[in-house]
């Protein structure tokens, strides 16, 4: 393995995003559509938040069992904003942090997923899934 | 990295397991108290089921947005059980299985942790988080 190799290697860098004036019905949609479980939540390119799909479901799922799924979501939707629900402490790397420095982060932390920002502005992605992805290469 | 290194160099084999029967107050105190994320829901030593934090948080979020207190939690999960709430059709892998392979597994898939199993007993559990710790080593 190259011990050095950027994680602007692997991460996503056509991000999707949100912005924290978005509905939640938005979100599940941009979630379903591009099948991805996490969207940074961004004021002008600068991230503010980061979305999981976890948050939508907690927020839906407690409501949604048992009863009539589909009303009673954007109802629970409409109680809550983007900017309740995401996560706002955000870990970020930059595109020059090394590959192994993420995954120490990504085994180390709770999420799943990490913003990568250069000169505050948001350029990519990185989640779990794409260090797994990589690591199944090394083999 | 060896493509033939089995799983069982790497995976937990010291299993915290629940049972269809225990409470969801219990089953929080022990995501908790262990710092994991997966727990397996095994009968006679058989696996059934795997609940995930991420499903316990679902429940227990949309109520103690709204403001309340700590104790909603216990009222909210009263509403539920095990059964209700863990992924049934749980695919499984051997001990014997190759970390190439969970690999492979783990990037394809939508979750996190996969259940070891020989001759229909619960063995141990592979995590993506334990992939990427023996990933950290390889450096």
């Amino acid at each position: 393995m190259i011990r050095k190799a950027p994680i602007s290697t692997i991460m996503t860098g056509n991000v999707v995003t949100l912005k924290k004036g978005d509905s939640l019905e938005k979100a599940e949609r941009l979630f379903k559509h591009h099948h991805i479980r996490h969207i940074p939540v961004v004021t002008d390119d600068v991230i503010i938040g980061m979305l999981s799909y976890t948050d939508l479901l907690r927020i839906s799922f407690a409501d949604a069992v048992g009863v009539d799924e589909e009303h009673t979501e954007s109802m629970v939707y409409d109680m809550f904003t983007i900017e309740q629900v995401m996560k706002s402490n955000l870990v970020c790397v930059s595109p020059s942090s090394s590959i192994k420095e993420v995954a120490k982060i990504l085994a180390e932390k709770e999420f799943h997923a990490l913003p990568v920002v250069q000169r505050n502005k948001l350029v990519g992605i990185v989640t779990t899934t794409d260090l797994i992805k990589y690591l199944l290469k090394q083999f | 990295m060896n493509p033939h290194t089995p799983v069982s160099d790497i995976m937990i084999k010291n299993i915290i397991g629940l049972t269809i029967s225990d409470d969801l107050d219990k089953v929080e105190m022990l995501f908790k108290k262990h710092k994991i994320k997966h727990i397996p829901v095994v009968s006679s030593g058989v696996i059934i089921g795997m609940v995930s934090y991420t499903d316990i948080m679902r429940i227990s979020q949309a109520e103690t947005m709204n403001g309340n207190d700590e104790n909603v939690d216990s009222i909210v999960y009263n509403n539920y059980t095990v059964e209700q709430i863990m992924a049934k059709d749980v695919e499984t892998i051997t001990s014997g299985t190759s970390i190439k392979e969970a690999t492979k597994i783990l990037a394809k898939r939508d979750f996190h942790a996969l259940p070891v199993v020989d001759d229909g007993e619960l063995v141990g559990i592979i995590t993506t988080r334990d992939l990427l710790k023996y990933f950290l080593k390889q450096y």
